[in-house]
């Protein structure tokens, strides 16, 4: 089951994509997310896939372990279509029961699981690319313009390094634990919700415990090495732009004019 | 009975990371048998043990447990669980009741017994492991590390299980905290008739424990034999980043400087019997004259 969790893993390679300034990447990522919600056709989507296909291909990341990073948001998938499909109103086109399901319905459902599987598909693309601390560090001097305004654009970055650095210790963790209950009889994966849910206790509990001991612990280690925030620190690898980044520019303008030509010739859906 | 048939384990097949943990493993481990089990880091111990009660399942081969293959479809886990028990490495971050008498019950309630016989058998498997009774009622977090571990280890026996399996159990505990683990665990084999697997960093202590040592090398079978058999290869032991007792060793150098002892001292019970006899004056008198 932990196995399965894909998002904020990092796939390290050495593509196109990989080799793209963190900056760019996130900044084409907020551009990419605006594309997802502005489409109106699914022309729009189609464009849309070709881009993604193109980059993943780019990327050299087995497609299956992108798809494989769907499978723990399916059920908010299908909880998304199935409310869609029923709770539209509209013109009827099947009715059964207290069950009505409308034109709109349906092709309200297909565009917001359409929308969550792009969203997913798009910012797991970004992550298995860029490895945490690249992230952080791009994500850091994208918002070092607000610390005017008061926004703790280092200490935002810090905490988000910290907290991409312990998930694949607390799964690790929790595996351990999982494991060490499971060979005192512990049913984890099994029975009803409620029984599952009671069997997690003996997980959570020494979870907690551990992870507050860590982060005491990282924090001693932190002050012993003489860490005081973001004020005076220089960095170890400073970013900078090549004319690799340019070309993603270019890309995802271009799927941007496209996306607003489609929108503009084939209008909504 | 514990039979392991060409068992191979690989992590993450197929993913970026992918790992061949073990390869080809095969060997059995006779009932009541008290195994050793030693190897560098990563040579797959762990890996290892954690396919004999079925918490992994082998990528290839057959892991035989009393004749029932555990990997096949119709295998009750649960019940080879409460046979097998295994102590991980740390265990005493498992712990999470209330109190120490009811983290112990866990196990023995997980296996459909009333609140009273798991009580019973907490409070006799916690004896075994050496925890005073004056202990049942704290919380598991007032306890020191090694009465931690101990009711950790409780938890298992409580369980009463025919093979007991324990990862490093005295892996940062102090020398007293280890050597009463230790004395309780060969006190458990002994008075319960208990197969043992102990996995060790620590030569001396399987020497001074086991019958025989599984010794494992970059996910094999490197040696499985009578320690006397296992020890006489000083030179491939340390080879693979293991060694021998330090007072084989110095034993071996005795030897060497034409003292005539024996082969065969893994502990220092073995060298104290070996060279007293070699000492013609009383201990005390050399003690005055130095």
């Amino acid at each position: 089951m932990l196995k399965d969790i894909t998002l904020g893993q990092f796939f390290p390679g050495d593509s196109f994509i990989h080799r793209l300034d963190p900056r760019t990447k996130i900044l084409i990522m907020l551009v990419y997310i605006v594309l997802v919600f502005i489409i109106k056709n699914f022309y729009g989507y189609a464009a849309l896939t070709l881009f993604l296909a193109a980059c993943v291909f780019v990327s050299r990341i087995p497609p299956r372990f992108l798809i494989k990073g769907l499978k723990p948001i399916l059920i908010f998938i299908v909880f998304t279509g199935v409310f869609n499909l029923f709770l539209t109103g509209g013109t009827p086109i099947w009715h059964w029961w207290i069950f009505t399901v409308t034109e709109e319905g349906v092709r309200f459902a297909a565009f917001m699981v359409l929308r969550l599987i792009f969203l997913i598909l798009g910012t797991s693309l970004l992550t298995l690319t860029t490895s945490p601390i690249a992230l952080t560090d791009g994500l850091e001097i994208l918002l070092s313009p607000f610390k005017k305004i008061g926004l703790p654009a280092h200490e935002i970055s810090m905490m988000m390094t910290i907290a991409l650095r312990f998930i694949p210790t607390l799964l690790d963790e929790t595996d351990k634990i999982m494991k060490a209950q499971s060979a005192r009889g512990a049913s984890i994966d099994t029975g009803s919700i409620f029984s599952r849910a009671k069997a997690m206790v003996p997980v959570l509990i020494p979870l907690f415990i551990s992870a507050f001991r860590r982060a005491d612990e990282l924090a001693t280690a932190m002050e012993c090495r003489c860490y005081r925030g973001g004020d005076g620190r220089t960095r170890l690898y400073e970013l900078r732009y090549k004319s690799t980044d340019l070309f993603g520019w270019i890309f995802i303008c271009l799927l941007f004019a496209v996306i607003l030509a489609l929108n503009f010739v084939f209008g909504r859906f | 009975m514990i039979k392991l048939e060409n068992v191979s384990y690989i992590y993450m097949q197929g993913g970026p990371f992918e790992k061949t943990a073990l390869e080809d493993v095969s060997f059995s481990i006779n009932p009541g048998e008290f195994v050793g089990v030693i190897g560098h880091t990563g040579s797959g111990k762990s890996t290892m043990i954690q396919l004999l009660n079925g918490l992994l399942k082998p990528s290839s081969g057959r892991v035989l447990i009393d004749g029932e293959d555990i990997g096949s479809k119709g295998a009750d886990l649960r019940a080879l669980r409460f046979k097998v028990g295994l102590v991980m490495q740390y265990p005493e971050y498992q712990l999470f009741e209330e109190t120490v008498i009811k983290d112990i019950c866990f196990g023995p309630l997980n296996m459909g017994l009333t609140k009273a016989e798991a009580r019973q058998r907490a409070e006799f498997a916690a004896n075994m492991a050496g925890l005073s009774h004056t202990l049942f009622e704290k919380s598991p977090f007032e306890l020191s590390g090694g009465q931690k571990r101990r009711a950790a280890i409780a938890g298992i026996l409580a369980m009463e299980p025919k093979i007991l399996i324990l990862d490093e159990p005295t892996a940062g505990l102090d020398p007293r905290g280890r050597d009463e683990i230790l004395f309780k665990i060969r006190d458990m084999h002994k008075r319960m008739n208990l197969t043992v697997l102990l996995v060790s960093h620590s030569m001396e202590d399987v020497a001074k424990l086991a019958d025989r040592i599984l010794v494992m090398n970059g996910g094999r079978v490197e040696m499985f034999d009578v320690p006397d058999k296992v020890f006489s290869r000083s030179a491939r032991l340390r080879e693979i980043g293991l060694s021998v007792p330090q007072i084989t060793n110095v034993a071996d150098r005795l030897r060497k400087a034409g003292i005539d002892i024996p082969k065969g001292i893994y502990t220092t019970g073995d060298a104290f019997r070996a060279l007293m006899p070699l000492l013609s004056e009383p201990l005390p008198e050399r003690r005055e004259n130095a």
